[in-house]
């Protein structure tokens, strides 16, 4: 279609089609320049600064569970019963009083004593943990992790 | 007479009462450890180990975010480290990595121009890491390759 034009109108279009690569091209470079700078980096740092927080109080809630029972008698004793019973609900109460902003699964409990809670999470987090505690080396060195399960 | 029975008797009555010791002892089980009856003593000692492993993720993740913060928030030093970047300088990018508090061992994977970042923060007693990437491209190990943190 363009070699029937006449040769000035194919000339403006030639140069119209290449003053918008030129633009198209500017546009990139300046666009990855932007990023390219010290503000872009602190930006990106700043973007995925939630992450590992999201992380540290997830694991934060997890500890807590383990950390009342191992420094506290009562609670210790407590939860003893509550598994040599194999009382799903007190375990499950013990749990929610020292893990208040957290959820979680009681796995497997026995009376010769192992306890293994699972999916322990926190409202608006992505992370999961869980705590193995057995008296009888029934926890192998993974069950007591963090992770961060695919959506 | 008397003097015979006296000597052999308890001597014939220790051996029985012996006999019958030996006997009773052998038959009775065996105590296991498994059937020592557990305390809460027992229940405390054994929650120290996990409390241990959710300390070391809980200490590595709130480091990373601190160094990240610091990044975000304090031009003077995302600037050194920026520069130590873009000279592909690992030995500053290390030390001011550390310089933020970082508690525990990090290693410095790739740094490149134009920018790319990545470090790995081991975390204690799990065997996992936190792996931290900044990238304007998209190289980063991460899914998508974009700039992240990933738990591994």
């Amino acid at each position: 279609m363009l070699a029937h034009t006449p040769s000035t109108l194919r000339r403006a279009v030639d140069w119209s089609l290449t003053l918008c690569l030129v633009v198209i091209a500017a546009g990139a470079i300046h666009g990855r320049a932007a990023d390219d700078t010290v503000e872009g980096f602190m930006a990106t740092a700043k973007a995925i600064a939630a992450q590992p927080a999201d992380l540290a109080r997830t694991a934060a809630e997890a500890r807590a569970f383990a950390n009342r029972v191992s420094s506290d008698r009562t609670f210790a004793s407590r939860l003893l019963t509550a598994v040599t019973k194999n009382d799903t609900a007190g375990v499950g109460a013990l749990l929610k009083e020292a893990m208040p902003n957290g959820t979680a699964i009681v796995g497997r409990t026995d009376a010769d004593f192992t306890f293994f809670a699972h999916d322990i999470k926190i409202p608006f987090t992505d992370y999961v943990c869980s705590v193995c505690i057995s008296t009888v080396n029934e926890c192998a060195p993974d069950k007591t992790s963090c992770s961060k399960p695919a959506k | 007479m008397r003097r015979i029975i006296g000597i052999q008797g308890w001597l014939a009555l220790a051996g029985i009462v012996g006999i019958g010791l030996g006997l009773r002892l052998q038959a009775a089980p065996a105590v296991s450890p498994l059937q020592i009856a557990d305390t809460p003593e027992s229940v405390m000692a054994a929650a120290k180990t996990p409390t241990s492993s959710l300390d070391g993720y809980v200490n590595t993740a709130t480091d990373v975010n601190r160094f990240l913060n610091r990044i975000a928030t304090d031009r003077a030093f995302a600037s050194q480290l920026f520069a130590a970047v873009k000279k592909g300088d690992r030995q500053t990018v290390q030390s001011l990595t550390m310089s933020t508090g970082v508690r525990g061992r990090v290693s410095v994977g790739d740094v490149k121009t134009d920018f790319f970042l990545d470090e790995e923060f081991e975390i204690p007693f799990t065997g996992k890491t936190l792996y931290v990437c900044l990238t304007n491209e998209r190289f980063c190990k991460t899914e998508s390759g974009d700039s992240g943190v990933v738990l591994r």
